[in-house]
């Protein structure tokens, strides 16, 4: 018997977001770390995440989903760093995009 | 159309993407690198300690390539950033490489030369979410992948490839005093000259303790040759029959290009046997000096062989190490290889050393590929693969 995925909502996805930005900020500097908010921003304009960070996190955040909702994503698929519609800048964006990926897939 | 994206149909340039500026304020523009780019990247790469090729040896990298000929230019050369002041402050190239695997010929992306400035280090991302989203190839492959390159790729579901050992070096030191100061100075040891004395006596004296020599293994009909000539057609005929295994292409028009550059610069050693009238095996040597730190290094970039006879790799390393002493080459080093011939290096090796990361990462697009290349069977990575030795 296999089980079902749940099914995210946006506001479900977001604690998930906020688990891996919680797990990134212990090896930041006090002073350096970011806020669980849905506007922290990821990647780009006022994004200070370097390249490492950003992959280690991904990774993480795939791990976190596996767990919490039983599917695997891949969240480089598409244009994960575009401006205008990358899911990857900011942690409400990367949360809708966790919520859409992990509904397509149930 | 989104408001990011600039068509530039009258110049023939590929279209830009804006992106946010980046923590030094600059707006970044990430596009299809250009043959016009080259001062450019460059002079990038010297700002960081890259060699930099040559400009008519780096646009071979594409014009001269079998694959982007037979694709009539319609490949990327790589992306790059550039600043908002229009600086190129980063860079990936794209080299297009033909393999075989399960009786297809496959073509792969390889990324090389890798490189962007400090202050805009987070927008490495860019350039490799463009490199992830090529759809007209079987396989993307990293062959030199620094750390923070190979977590990039994991990060792109990119796999180490299956095959142990691949993060440690094998070498033979030829001449141990001037490999020693080469050493010392890497390690910033003051008067390293000086210094290699008493460690260049302990070198000796391990490697004496562990062997590892290929004197006395000499093979009667191990010929160096010039170039590379029809036999090598014949050879890589019977290569490819092997479909269990993903081999790039080696005929001959595929390594000379590939080692034109150190063809030109005689900075290529290649050791042939022939049986009965017919190539079966051979070694390619190539050059790979670190001059900053005064170190002259040979490197064993391919061997191939129809022939499972160990002997013939031990009379090949033999025949590169007399003319190696003869020339002043400090040691001999081996990266990758698989199976027998790697345990038979192993078995020789005096010295081993720990690569700072697994150079060797790939993405299979489809799904069959994907699984068939779990198999550590299916690789023999070399030196050869990739742009390791281009």
């Amino acid at each position: 018997m296999t089980s079902t995925p749940q099914i995210p909502s946006y506001e479900d996805a977001l604690p998930v977001v906020y688990k891996g930005l919680d797990e990134l900020n212990q090896q930041r500097p006090r002073n350096q770390r970011l806020p669980a908010t849905p506007e922290c921003v990821l990647f780009g304009d006022s994004g200070n995440l370097n390249s490492l960070e950003l992959s280690n996190f991904i990774v993480l955040i795939e791990q976190l989903v596996h767990e919490k909702f039983g599917v695997e994503v891949d969240l480089t698929e598409g244009d994960p760093f575009s401006p205008e519609s990358g899911h990857m800048r900011t942690a409400g964006t990367l949360a809708a995009h966790i919520s859409n990926l992990v509904r397509e897939q149930a | 159309m989104p408001t990011s994206t600039i068509e530039m149909p009258a110049t023939g340039m590929p279209a830009k993407e804006i992106v946010p500026p980046s923590v030094a304020g600059a707006a970044v523009v990430v596009r299809e690198a250009q043959f016009s780019d080259y001062d450019a990247i460059a002079a990038l790469m010297q700002r960081y300690g890259m060699e930099s090729y040559a400009r008519a040896d780096w646009e071979g990298l594409w014009r001269g390539n079998p694959v982007y000929q037979r694709r009539g230019g319609d490949w990327s050369l790589g992306w790059v950033l550039e600043s908002g002041d229009g600086r190129v402050v980063g860079f990936s190239g794209n080299i297009p490489v033909a393999c075989c695997f399960g009786g297809k010929e496959l073509t792969a992306a390889v990324t090389s030369a890798w490189v962007v400035d400090a202050d805009y280090r987070s927008h490495s991302m860019l350039l490799a979410s463009k490199y992830f989203a090529q759809k007209n190839v079987d396989l993307l492959l990293n062959t030199t992948a620094i750390h923070v390159a190979g977590q990039i790729f994991r990060a792109f579901h990119a796999k180490p490839i299956p095959v142990q050992g691949l993060e440690t070096a094998l070498f033979w030191v030829l001449d141990y005093r001037g490999f020693a100061a080469s050493f010392l100075a890497r390690k910033g040891v003051p008067l390293a000259v000086m210094a290699s004395y008493p460690m260049s006596i302990a070198l000796a004296g391990a490697a004496a303790i562990k062997g590892g020599g290929f004197s006395g293994r000499d093979l009667p009909g191990v010929k160096a040759v010039e170039d590379f000539d029809e036999r090598f057609d014949e050879i890589w005929h019977l290569l490819k029959a092997r479909t269990d295994v993903l081999l790039s292409v080696r005929d001959r028009e595929t390594l000379r290009w590939h080692f034109g550059r150190s063809l030109k610069s005689n900075g290529l050693w290649i050791y042939t046997l022939e049986t009965e009238g017919r190539l079966t095996s051979y070694a390619i040597f190539q050059r790979q000096d670190k001059a900053d730190v005064g170190l002259t290094r040979m490197r064993l970039v391919d061997f191939q062989s129809v022939d499972a006879n160990p002997l013939i790799l031990d009379a090949m390393m033999a025949a590169a190490m007399r003319r190696a002493k003869t020339e002043g080459v400090q040691m001999l080093e081996v990266l990758g290889f698989s199976g027998a011939v790697r345990s038979r290096l192993e078995k020789l090796a005096p010295f081993r050393r720990q690569l700072p990361s697994q150079l060797y990462y790939y993405k299979a697009l489809s799904k069959e590929l994907k699984a068939q290349l779990t198999n550590s069977q299916a690789w023999q990575p070399c030196s050869y693969d990739g742009d390791s030795s281009l």
